[in-house]
C-alpha cells in the first residue's frame, strides 16, 4: 500500500548512514586489533574488495531489474539453498538491529536519561521506529536524506571542531607495520561497510537502476573517505595507546567540541543529539529490509506487518545481547562468517548466473 | 470538525511539552568551578569552590570542605549538605596537592574517576599545588575572587604562549599513557595572588620533583621550538649589561641508536635581537663586540639547559623531551629494540645541544 520508489540519492543516503553507523561501532575493533595506527590501510583493502566485488553484483541486478538480491537467488538457487540465503540475511539483520539498538540505548542512559531503564528506552527506539518502518520504503527513504542535511553533515562539521590540540604525528609510525594485523581485521571493516548488505535490496527499489553501478561505486568511496577520515581523527585525537582504551570513540570525541562562540554545557550531548537522528534512520532502514528479506523469504505480497514480529524478537535480543563492547573478544568468528557470507551469497548468485547465460 | 482537530493538538501539545519533570532550575544549581584534592591520613580531603551565579554578583563564592575516598563519594556527601543539587559540569580546574601528587596510586585512582566519568570534562584544567591545593582554592585574590576563573584563564595564556606544556587533564593522561611521563603547571601562593611558573614532573603518575622557571623554558624550547618562549637573556659584556630577546628558533634533532647508546643531538639557531644595551655607547657597530654577545648568550643559555637535561636524565630519570615518543613514531624498528630497558638508556644517553645564535637586529637605534 505504501510502497514506492526511491531516488538514486536517497539510495545513496541510505546507503552512507547505515555504513556510518556500523563503522562507529566496529571502529574500536579496528583501534584494538592492529599495533599502530595503521587501521587505514584495512579500510583501504576493504574498500577495494568490495569496490571489485560491486562489478558482478550491479551487472546481475541489472539483468533481473526491480528484484533484490533474494528473489535472484530464488530464481538461480535451488528453493532449499535460496530459503537459507533469506534466513541468513533476515537473521543477520535482526541480529545487526538489536546491537545497534543496544549500543545507542546505551549510550542515551550514559549520557542522558540516567535513571530510565535500559529496556524502556530500547522499546521506545523500537516503537517509534516500526512506525516508521509501518510506511514503507518511501518514507524510510525520505527519512534518510533528511538526516543526512539535518544530523550527518552536522554531526561531521561538529566533530571537526574538536580537533583542538590534536597531535597529527600521532599517525607515525607507518612502517614497519603490523601486516597479520591489517589483515585479521579486513573481516571486520568489510562488515563496516553494511551498505553493501543493504544495496542488495535498496537497488532494486531505485527509479533509474541504470545509474545504480555509479551510486554503489559512490557509496564505497565516500564511505571509505569517512571510515578513514573517522579513524585518523579518533587517532590524532587520541594516540593508538589510549584509542583502544575507549568504549565509544566517537562519544569521547565529542567532549572536545569547541565551536568558538558557543556555549554548550555539554558539548558531547550537542553531538549525541545529531548521532541520534542518524542511528534512529538506520534502525529504522534495517528493520524495512528485515521486512523486505521476510517478505521475499516467505513469498508474501505485503511487507509492513512483519514489523510486529520483528519488535518482541529484536526488543528480546537487544535486551538479552551485552553491548557491542563486552562482545568483541568473542566476535572474532561471527564477524569472519557474517562478512564471508554478506560477500559471498551475492557473488556466488553471480557467478551461477553468469554461468547459466553462457551454458547453451 | 478542524477546529476541533486543532484544539485536540494544542491541548496535547501543550501537556505534553512541558518540559522534563525532574529538571532543576539554574538558581537551585551549584556549579563547581574549582576542586582542590588532597591527601590525609585516612582519606582525601575535596575543597570545592562554587561562585554564587544566582545572587546577582560574579565575584561571591562558597568554598566547601569534605573528606571523601573519592568524587562520587565527594558528590553525593556534599548533595546531603546543600539544599541545592551539585553539578560539576562546568569544573574548570582541578588542584592536585603536593603529597597526593607524589602518591602513584592515588593518582591513579582520581585520574581514573575523571576519565571514567560521563559528566566530567577530559578538558578540565590541572595543575599542581605547591603545599596544599587547599590553601590554592582559599585563596583570596583581589582582582579575581574566582580562584577557579582565575587559573583556568592563566592556564589557557600559559598554553597559548607556550610557557607550558600541558594545561588540561587529557593533555597529562594522554602524555602519561604514551610514554609515562608529563609535566604538570605548578600553582603556588604568590602573596595575596597565585601564580604558575614552575612545573611538576611526572613520571608513572608519581610526581617526582619540581622543574624552574627557566628550567620550564628550556624544556618548552626543545618540545616545541616553532612557538617556544624564551625569556630575555642578561649577560654582562665587557662590564656592560645586554639584554637580548630570541624572536624565533629553528631547530633540527638528530636520533640515532647504536647497540645500547641512544645519541640525540638537538641544533638549533637563535635568532634575536638586542633589548637593552646602554645610551653612549657604539660599541653595537663592532662585529668583534656583537660576537662576544653571542658567545656569552650560548654560554648563559646552554649552561641552564645542560643543568636541565642532566636533572631530567640522573635526578628525575624522567623523559619529558619525548624522545621516546619520536623514537616509537620515527624510528619503530631501532625502538622496539631498547623499548624494554627504555628507562636506563635515557639515563645513560649522550642528549647534547648546538646552539647557534643571530643578531638580526640592534632595535630602532644603532
Amino acid at each position: 500500500m505504501f510502497e514506492h520508489k526511491i531516488t538514486p540519492y536517497q539510495n545513496l543516503s541510505i546507503l552512507i548512514l547505515v555504513s556510518f553507523a556500523f563503522q562507529s561501532i566496529l571502529m574500536p575493533l579496528l583501534l584494538t586489533e592492529i599495533d599502530g595506527p595503521v587501521g587505514w590501510m584495512t579500510i583501504i583493502i576493504a574498500g577495494l574488495v568490495l569496490y571489485f566485488a560491486l562489478k558482478p553484483i550491479n551487472k546481475m541486478m541489472l539483468k533481473y531489474k526491480d528484484n533484490s538480491v533474494l528473489s535472484i537467488t530464488n530464481n538461480i538457487f535451488p528453493k532449499f539453498l535460496s530459503k537459507l540465503a533469506g534466513i541468513y540475511y533476515i537473521v543477520m539483520f535482526l541480529t545487526a538491529n538489536s546491537i545497534l539498538m543496544k549500543d545507542f540505548a546505551e549510550q542515551i542512559k550514559l549520557m542522558m536519561l540516567f535513571r530510565t531503564p535500559l529496556g524502556t528506552i530500547i522499546i521506545l527506539i523500537l516503537l517509534t521506529a516500526s512506525y516508521a518502518t509501518k510506511k514503507g520504503i518511501k518514507t524510510i527513504a525520505n527519512i534518510a536524506s533528511i538526516a543526512v542535511l539535518i544530523a550527518f553533515i552536522p554531526y561531521l562539521l561538529i566533530i571537526i571542531f574538536s580537533t583542538y590540540y590534536a597531535d597529527y604525528s600521532n599517525v607515525f609510525p607507518i612502517y614497519p607495520f603490523d601486516v597479520t594485523g591489517v589483515f585479521k581485521s579486513v573481516p571486520g571493516s568489510i562488515l563496516g561497510f553494511f551498505g553493501f548488505s543493504i544495496l542488495l535490496f535498496s537497488n532494486s527499489k531505485v527509479t533509474v537502476q541504470e545509474n545504480n553501478r555509479l551510486i554503489n561505486r559512490k557509496f564505497i568511496i565516500i564511505s571509505s573517505i569517512l571510515y578513514i577520515a573517522c579513524y585518523l581523527l579518533i587517532i590524532v585525537k587520541f594516540g593508538i595507546k589510549e584509542s583502544v582504551h575507549l568504549v565509544w570513540p566517537f562519544i569521547s570525541v565529542m567532549k572536545f567540541v569547541n565551536i568558538p562562540g558557543f556555549f554548550f554545557e555539554s558539548t558531547e550531548i550537542v553531538g549525541l543529539c545529531f548521532q541520534i537522528v542518524v542511528t534512529f534512520s538506520c534502525i529504522c532502514i534495517i528493520a524495512y529490509f528485515t521486512n523486505m528479506a521476510m517478505q521475499e523469504t516467505f513469498k508474501t505480497r505485503e511487507n509492513g506487518y512483519f514489523i510486529f514480529i520483528q519488535i518482541p524478537v529484536l526488543y528480546i535480543m537487544a535486551v538479552v545481547l551485552p553491548g557491542m563492547y563486552m562482545m568483541f573478544p568473542y566476535i572474532q568468528w561471527p564477524i569472519i562468517v557474517f562478512s564471508s557470507l554478506n560477500l559471498l551469497i551475492p557473488l556466488i548468485a553471480a557467478l551461477i548466473d553468469r554461468t547459466k547465460q553462457k551454458m547453451p | 470538525m478542524k477546529n476541533i482537530k486543532i484544539i485536540i493538538i494544542t491541548i496535547l501539545t501543550s501537556i505534553f511539552l512541558t518540559a522534563c519533570w525532574d529538571s532543576v532550575e539554574i538558581n537551585k544549581r551549584e556549579y563547581i568551578f574549582a576542586v582542590g584534592i588532597d591527601k590525609n591520613d585516612k582519606n582525601l580531603t575535596f575543597t570545592a569552590e562554587i561562585p554564587k551565579i544566582n545572587e546577582g554578583s560574579e565575584e561571591q563564592r562558597l568554598v566547601y570542605t569534605k573528606d571523601s575516598a573519592n568524587f562520587a563519594d565527594f558528590y553525593a556527601t556534599s548533595y546531603l549538605h546543600s539544599e541545592k543539587a551539585i553539578s560539576d559540569r562546568l569544573m574548570q580546574v582541578i588542584v592536585l596537592g603536593e603529597d597526593l601528587a607524589r602518591d602513584a596510586e592515588t593518582v591513579k585512582r582520581i585520574f581514573d574517576e575523571i576519565q571514567r566519568s560521563p559528566q566530567m570534562n577530559r578538558r578540565v584544567k590541572i595543575c599542581i599545588a605547591k603545599g596544599k591545593a587547599q590553601d590554592i582554592i582559599n585563596t583570596e585574590i583581589p582582582s579575581n575572587p574566582i580562584v577557579g576563573r582565575f587559573l583556568s584563564e592563566m592556564l589557557i595564556k600559559l598554553k597559548r604562549e607556550n610557557y607550558q606544556d600541558v594545561y588540561t587533564f587529557d593533555e597529562a593522561i594522554l602524555n602519561l599513557g604514551k610514554t609515562g611521563n608529563t609535566m604538570v603547571p605548578v600553582v603556588e601562593a604568590n602573596e595575596k595572588s597565585l601564580k604558575i611558573e614552575r612545573a611538576g614532573v611526572f613520571k608513572e603518575y608519581e610526581l617526582k620533583g619540581f622543574l624552574e622557571p627557566d628550567e620550564v623554558a628550556a624544556v618548552m624550547v626543545v618540545l616545541n621550538p616553532d612557538k617556544a618562549k624564551i625569556r630575555n637573556v642578561n649577560i654582562m659584556v665587557e662590564g656592560t649589561n645586554v639584554s637580548l630577546g630570541v624572536v624565533d628558533i629553528i631547530m633540527t634533532t638528530d636520533m640515532n641508536i647504536s647497540g645500547d647508546k641512544l645519541t640525540v643531538d638537538y641544533y638549533a639557531t637563535l635568532n634575536s635581537y638586542i633589548d637593552s644595551f646602554i645610551i653612549g655607547s657604539n660599541k653595537l657597530e663592532d662585529q668583534s663586540y656583537l660576537n662576544k654577545i653571542k658567545e656569552e648568550a650560548i654560554k648563559s643559555i646552554l649552561t641552564v639547559s645542560e643543568s636541565t637535561l642532566d636533572k631530567l636524565q640522573q635526578v628525575y630519570k624522567t623523559d619529558l623531551l619525548k624522545i621516546k615518543e619520536d623514537l616509537f613514531k620515527y624510528h619503530k624498528q631501532d625502538y622496539e629494540k631498547i623499548s624494554d630497558k627504555y628507562d636506563e638508556i635515557f639515563e645513560a644517553a649522550d642528549i647534547n645541544i648546538h646552539l647557534d645564535m643571530v643578531i638580526k637586529s640592534t632595535g630602532l637605534v644603532k
